[in-house]
């Protein structure tokens, strides 16, 4: 016989010293612009009333100079932009909006598939920084629809049990992956109601996916999926995937190609949301391409498709 | 039955000129046959002495003159014989049990051939049966961590820590063979069986030659041979457990065997263990979603010894540890499955050559095998028969090895060299889709295979009367058709005494470690992949320096050391190495870096007497450095707690009752806090909290209390035995892990305070 009383949790106290504020550097090269933002680190305090997100807004700057280079050639000079946003806060008496000011840098430039792009940031007081990743060369991409009448089971949108014959929409998405680069993608479904989850977990059925690779879009949007072309480089590869038209009307399925780096910030972004509530885990540090090792400058281009 | 003594006079090297004799044997246990581990012979008249080996055997040169040796071994009546040998002799020694003494802690270096050097402990089965247990469940790891500097992990877990080392870096060795995960359901539970063992012994400081491969420490566990005298039965039924052990002859006084078999109930009883269950889930869903009533872990040992004749003895041993969980969900079509197994197969062939050379040939079979398996059933009957995705850890050992033991006049020689040829399969990953378009069956990373040759020399010698020398070199060569890594490795160690009870000791020993576990937990956890030196990834190397006091006044012991020890090519996962892709070669992920530990043990043992006892406390400070860790800089190991003491206690009223507490307290664990927001202000305006530095806090400090009674009744040929207790008594809310709510670090605790019951049923033949 055996019996156990767990004890409640014990809060402990601990500062944070010699705290030196750091340039957080967050870059991204599309297909016709190139965009960035650069915000100061923040210490954490550990008091129980502390809420850092909701009223004391990052500090983002407007004071670099930076400068982007293509193929090691100059490309472009980013320009300093200024946009006005408002939040949500939360004190005693409940929620108010405040407004405040968020400083980004922008150049819209046509920019070209494989060619490496290097950013070239000078701070008045953070010194210099950069970054460099390599735009990724697109693939070929095919859609196959047709429809099956098969038996399918799955929890509907109610959250109900759901096993029968019906009629399926069966996608095949065929991905021709570039032979001369490693390629990287990041896939997502989008449909036309809520509680998409359980259609995923039933109608994608690829190992790829099976391989705890995800990526955490925002709290509200399913997880897409990350998958490299390290098993099918240069070759076509087809995902494909069974959905109950009865069930949805309009689906959309959306590629990235995304470069490498933003593949790693992804793959640590998943597993930082994975092991942030796991004590158990060995903290994850964000992937960075940053000289100073925090942040990010990568490229991604996005290609949808409708249904 | 008393104490007996088989002589017999040996006819070769009778030579009239010699002024020495030899006396060897065997020393066993009168009423089981086996053998008496670490059993020390005296000649009373010259106090000179030896101590059997783990065969029991012994080997003493004494001279012609009339003497008195005396054979002792704690817990044995004290056996003395009165020798006038012309000739060499052998002498086998039956000793017997002393009721009159009571129970013995923790076995000392009183006495034996351990008390010569510094760092080396011994602990029997009996000892940890004394003592309280978690759930009742006794448990050789854990008894351990009360010895001085030996650490612990998490609340109530295995896991042990030797002087700041982590735990991969303890070599363990059952029966001689090494075993590669020691432990089940997350460490809650070692995979030793108590009932299965004779004894263990742990070398911290001077490691004798013939043992190398890791850098902190080597557990040799001895398991029993099996009463070769009668049978003997026990069933143990305990709440998280139930275990049986069944041993006898064969051939009486010939061929023996042991029989001894754990399984936990967890998925059994769900229902009644409904408390425990979500306790152990409390834990294994935080560090892997497991649920463990869905989940099984069962050991076997089995081991037979067949006694040839009068110098040549066989031995055969089995162990198999199982851990298995298998989830299926019918609903969502999807199965999980984990398994991790330890197997062990040996056969040893002791031979005495002649009265000053015994010999032991090993040949054995090791292997430890992590494997889990993710499959989505789609439409089976049709055409998608499975996907799955499936990660398999291996390592396997096929080793042989010849250990000889000589004496010379007043020298004892050890030799022996030793194969071992090891094959890894570090996280291969096997992805199989088939369907009717695309078809995919790859395989990522193949396995490795390595050779090592050792040989080892070791001579103890007394260089003059106060002082006994042991000086010993470890020899290996690590190679495949890439690479050859040979190293040389120093031992010495000294005993200077210039005092009757007073010990000096100084150690200075050099370990290499082609091993290593890379882990990514703070858990520890059966995933954690063993993985071999490389071309990139060199053998980890360790030097340690120690010298101690000791004082044995009648019935105590005071020891106190102190130490210091460096490390090389340790190696660590790359920061964020978890989100490098499943495919790449583990050997991008690590970093290699060094480790400095330095501390001081003391401790006070009362061994004999109705009440005895342990008193310890150990200092110690274990750092680590990387250069692409922590942005280079210096930072406290994971398991470096600088103060740690504890207090073990037995008191015996009589045969039948006895009372047992342990008192531990150790500073708190490190811990790395992300004390730094980012603010990824691109898409979603994304929070990240970061750390600045590696260990950066620590948790609250570790101290419990724990209480046993025993009963025990026998009878002619049944008894049966009561065990009753309380783990943690004062309800210390000992942090298990840390929770970041975000604003407040909480510590949390598994548990508050936890009784515990068992039952044992022993039955035996006449």
């Amino acid at each position: 016989m055996s019996s156990c009383l767990k004890p409640e949790p014990e809060a402990i106290d601990h500062s944070v010293d010699n705290f030196e504020p750091e340039l957080f550097l967050t870059g991204m090269i599309s297909k016709d612009s190139i965009y960035l933002c650069l915000t100061e680190t923040q210490k954490r305090k550990f008091r129980s009333d502390y809420e850092p997100h909701n009223c004391e807004q990052p500090v983002t700057d407007n004071s670099c100079e930076i400068d982007v280079l293509e193929d090691g050639m100059y490309f472009c000079t980013l320009n300093p932009r200024q946009k006005e946003k408002f939040t949500s806060c939360y004190n005693d008496t409940g929620a108010y909006s405040i407004k405040y000011d968020k400083y980004y840098y922008t150049s819209y430039q046509t920019t070209k598939e494989g060619a490496t792009y290097s950013v070239n940031i000078s701070h008045p007081e953070f010194g210099d920084l950069s970054a460099e990743t390599i735009f990724p060369v697109l693939p070929e991409i095919s859609i196959d629809t047709n429809l099956v009448y098969e038996r399918l089971a799955f929890f509907n949108s109610y959250g109900i049990w759901v096993d029968s014959l019906m009629w399926c929409k069966h996608l095949k998405l065929k991905i021709k992956d570039p032979s001369e680069s490693s390629n990287f993608y990041a896939f997502n479904f989008e449909y036309d109601s809520g509680y998409p989850d359980s259609y995923l977990i039933h109608t994608i059925k690829d190992p790829l996916f099976m391989n705890d690779i995800k990526r955490y879009n925002g709290l509200y949007q399913f997880p897409g999926y990350l998958f490299s072309d390290e098993s099918f480089n240069g070759d076509q590869y087809v995902l494909e995937f069974a959905v109950p038209k009865d069930y949805l009307q309009q689906i959309s399925i959306t590629i990235d190609c995304i470069s490498e780096d933003e593949y790693l910030f992804q793959c640590s972004n998943y597993h930082y949301m994975l092991t942030e509530q796991d004590p158990f885990s060995k903290p994850i540090s964000m992937y960075s391409n940053v000289n100073t090792n925090i942040g990010l400058f990568s490229g991604s281009y996005k290609m949808k498709f409708d249904f | 039955m008393y104490s007996s003594a088989q002589t017999k006079s040996l006819d070769q090297n009778l030579d009239p000129n010699k002024t020495q004799v030899s006396i060897a044997g065997f020393i066993k246990d009168a009423e089981n046959n086996e053998a008496l581990i670490g059993s020390y012979v005296v000649d009373t008249c010259l106090s000179i002495g030896t101590s059997s080996n783990n065969y029991g055997y012994y080997n003493l040169i004494i001279s012609k003159q009339p003497t008195v040796l005396s054979f002792s071994f704690i817990g044995y009546k004290t056996s003395k014989l009165t020798v006038n040998c012309k000739k060499d002799t052998i002498i086998n020694i039956f000793l017997t049990k002393d009721n009159t003494l009571n129970e013995v802690l923790v076995k000392g270096n009183y006495n034996t051939q351990d008390a010569k050097y510094s760092g080396v402990e011994r602990m029997d089965a009996k000892t940890i049966n004394a003592l309280p247990a978690i759930m009742g469940v006794p448990d050789l790891l854990k008894s351990l961590t009360l010895l001085p500097g030996v650490s612990f992990g998490n609340e109530a877990t295995s896991g042990f820590f030797v002087r700041g080392s982590s735990s991969d870096q303890n070599l363990l060795l059952l029966d001689g063979v090494p075993l590669y995960n020691p432990y089940h359901l997350y460490g809650y539970f070692s995979v030793f069986n108590v009932d299965a063992i004779n004894s263990a012994t742990l070398y911290k400081g001077a490691v004798p030659a013939k043992f190398g491969g890791r850098l902190a420490s080597v557990l040799d566990v001895q398991m029993h041979e099996g009463n070769s005298k009668r049978f003997k039965s026990k069933l143990t039924l305990g709440t998280v457990l139930t275990k049986a052990l069944i041993e006898g002859p064969i051939i009486k006084d010939k061929t023996s065997f042991s029989i001894t078999a754990r399984r936990s109930m967890l998925d059994v009883y769900p229902q009644y263990m409904s408390s425990l269950i979500s306790f152990f889930n409390g834990m294994s869903q935080a560090s892997d979603g497991m649920d463990v009533s869905q989940y099984y872990f069962a050991d076997y040992n089995l081991k037979v010894n067949h006694k040839l004749d009068d110098k040549n003895r066989l031995f055969m041993s089995f162990y198999r540890s199982d851990d298995y969980y298998n989830n299926q969900d019918t609903l969502l079509a999807l199965q999980d499955e984990k398994r991790w197994v330890n197997t062990i197969i040996s056969t040893r062939w002791n031979k005495i050559y002649s009265k000053n050379l015994f010999s032991n040939l090993s040949v054995y079979h090791s292997r430890y095998k992590y494997n889990t398996k993710k499959s989505i059933f789609y439409n089976q009957a049709e055409s998608y028969p499975e996907n799955s995705i499936a990660y398999v850890s291996e390592i396997m050992d096929f080793s042989g090895k010849m250990d000889f033991d000589y004496r010379f006049k007043q020298h004892r020689i050890m030799f022996g060299g030793q194969y071992i040829n090891q094959t890894y399969k570090p996280a291969i990953t096997t992805i199989n889709k088939s369907s009717s378009n695309s078809n995919l069956d790859t395989t990522y990373h193949a396995s490795i295979n390595n050779n090592t040759v050792k040989f080892y020399l070791e001579d103890e010698y007394p260089l003059f009367d106060k002082l006994t020398l042991n000086t010993g070199l470890h020899a290996s060569l690590y190679f495949n058709s890439n690479m050859l890594y040979p190293s040389l490795q120093p031992r010495l160690s000294l005993n200077f005494k210039p005092l009757k009870k007073v010990s000096i000791k100084a150690s200075y020993t050099r370990m290499v470690q082609y091993t290593h576990l890379l882990s990514n937990t703070w858990s520890g956890d059966p995933s954690d992949m063993w993985v071999p030196s490389t071309q990139l990834i060199k053998p980890e190397n360790a030097n340690q320096l120690e010298i101690g006091i000791s004082y044995s006044p009648k019935k105590w012991k005071f020891s106190a050391s102190v130490y210091a020890k460096n490390m090389n090519h340790l190696i660590e996962y790359k920061e964020g190495a978890s989100y490098f892709n499943t495919q790449s070669d583990w050997q991008s992920k690590v970093e290699t870096g060094t480790g400095k530990v330095y501390g001081f043990e003391f401790s006070i043992k009362k061994e004999y007497g109705k009440l005895t006892g342990l008193m310890s406390y150990a200092y110690s400070k274990s750092t680590r450095q990387f250069e692409a860790l922590n942005r280079g800089q210096t930072f406290d190991y994971t398991y470096d707690r600088p103060h740690q003491m504890s207090l073990a206690l037995v008191y015996s009223f009589n045969k039948r009752w006895s009372i047992s507490s342990n008192w531990v307290f150790a500073s708190g664990q490190p811990f790395t806090v992300a004390d730094t927001y980012l603010i990824h202000n691109l898409k979603h305006e994304n929070l990240y909290k970061q750390y600045n530095s590696i260990n950066n806090a620590r948790m609250p400090n570790y101290h419990r209390l724990d209480v046993g009674l025993n009963y025990t009744k026998s009878f002619k040929q049944f008894n049966y035995s009561i065990g009753t207790g309380i783990y943690n008594a004062y309800g210390r809310s000992n942090p298990n892990y840390v929770y970041d709510s975000g604003e407040t670090l909480y510590a949390n605790s598994l548990m508050g305070f936890m009784p515990y019951l068992t039952i044992s049923f022993g039955f035996n033949t006449k």
